[in-house]
């Protein structure tokens, strides 16, 4: 089995001197580098997917808790902070994602390379733990292709962090990023950080715990920061606390 | 990654009507292009990290170039699309609408070119 090359991109730079319109990025990654010119997808929690390509792999990039490889990538639209909290992988490989929120006792601070106890077998991929939300990524192998990871998955392991299925309350099949207030325009404005590249108009989900929904927008993507801002599609009463793109985004094209 | 390109409104029409920005043919405007009109708000703490993740772009609107000369560009209000479902026994129906700048937006407020 090939297993695909996928990072979880803890920070983004403009590759200088600027070389083929490149950026560096830099996170945990799984698999071999894939060969120079072929196709990434950068994916996001609140926008549609973006293509890049692959150039090469450099030297190694000290983050806040391991050594991680440097790799430039060209072709992706937009500004270098865009990335910081995407999945960069293989173009074509299948892409699992759940999220959940964690008891009042299991809050962490975790980013990285996980193990997946599956069902049927063992799968690799990354978790995010911030607070009490937790994301889970699977690239590629280990499950059939109709599934869903969280319907398949037992206990996952993250560092020192190890979870079973029941100590998880989950948003199958989401990607669900931590919001922060913003400020009053017509209706409330909410702030996302690290979460990757977003997407103008896309609409996402939103909970306020314990089982309140409503709808937000994404306004816009500030180039400095990376910061995402939504609004509220109406007035609502209950401040949201996270969101999620909507089905709807998965299902359209690479642009 | 391009570079981005940021002017200042130059001057205000209104909120329903437009506002002028101090970019033109001559900085690769065309019409059509989109803008974000936006003011610097606060300094924003990561709440785990600590750390500054820069100042606010407080959203003042979203906009279209509707006409352009060498030195300045005017811009309206972006039509905004609603997906309404009224009832579940009614297909559901687009509404166009304009979306109205923020009633402070003034002289000075930034413009960023987004494509």
């Amino acid at each position: 089995m090939i297993r695909p090359f996928a990072m979880l991109v803890e920070s983004a730079i403009e590759a200088a001197p600027p070389v083929l319109d490149g950026v560096l990025l830099s996170g945990p990654t799984l698999g071999p580098a894939p060969q120079a010119g072929a196709l990434l997808t950068a994916r996001g929690a609140l926008g549609l997917p973006r293509r890049g390509r692959f150039e090469s792999i450099g030297a190694f990039h000290r983050s806040r808790s391991m050594a991680s490889p440097l790799v430039l990538v060209t072709g992706l639209q937009g500004s270098p902070q865009d990335y910081v909290g995407s999945i960069v992988y293989d173009e074509g490989v299948l892409f699992r994602v759940f999220s959940g929120y964690l008891g009042e006792q299991d809050q962490h601070h975790v980013r990285g390379i996980a193990s997946f106890e599956l069902e049927d077998g063992r799968a690799q991929g990354f978790v995010t733990v911030q607070g009490r939300l937790l994301n889970a990524f699977v690239l590629g192998g280990g499950l059939p292709e109709a599934s869903s990871l969280w319907e398949r998955i037992r206990r996952l392991q993250c560092a020192d962090v190890a979870l079973n299925r029941d100590e998880i309350r989950p948003l199958p099949d989401a990607w669900a990023v931590p919001l922060l207030p913003g400020y009053q325009r017509r209706s409330p404005v909410l702030l996302a950080r690290m979460c990757g590249p977003a997407t103008p108009g896309v609409q996402a989900h939103a909970l306020a715990f314990p089982e309140h929904f409503s709808t937000l927008e994404v306004l816009d993507q500030q180039p400095s920061s990376g910061l995402v801002q939504l609004e509220l599609a109406g007035p609502d009463a209950a401040r949201p606390v996270v969101a999620w793109a909507s089905e709807r985004t998965e299902r359209l094209a690479l642009h | 990654m391009g570079k981005l390109l940021e002017g200042k409104i130059a001057s205000v029409l209104g909120p329903r009507e437009g506002v002028v920005v101090n970019l033109g043919t001559e900085d690769g405007v065309q019409q059509g292009d989109s803008f974000l009109l936006y003011r610097l708000g606060e300094e924003v703490i990561d709440p785990d990290s600590k750390v500054s993740l820069g100042r606010l772009e407080v959203i003042l609107g979203r906009a279209v170039v509707k006409h352009v000369q060498p030195k300045l560009a005017t811009l309206g209000p972006q039509i905004r699309k609603r997906i309404l479902h009224p009832s579940e026994f009614l297909p559901p129906q687009v509404v166009e609408e304009p979306e109205d700048f923020d009633e402070s937006i003034r002289i000075g407020d930034l413009a960023r070119l987004r494509r």
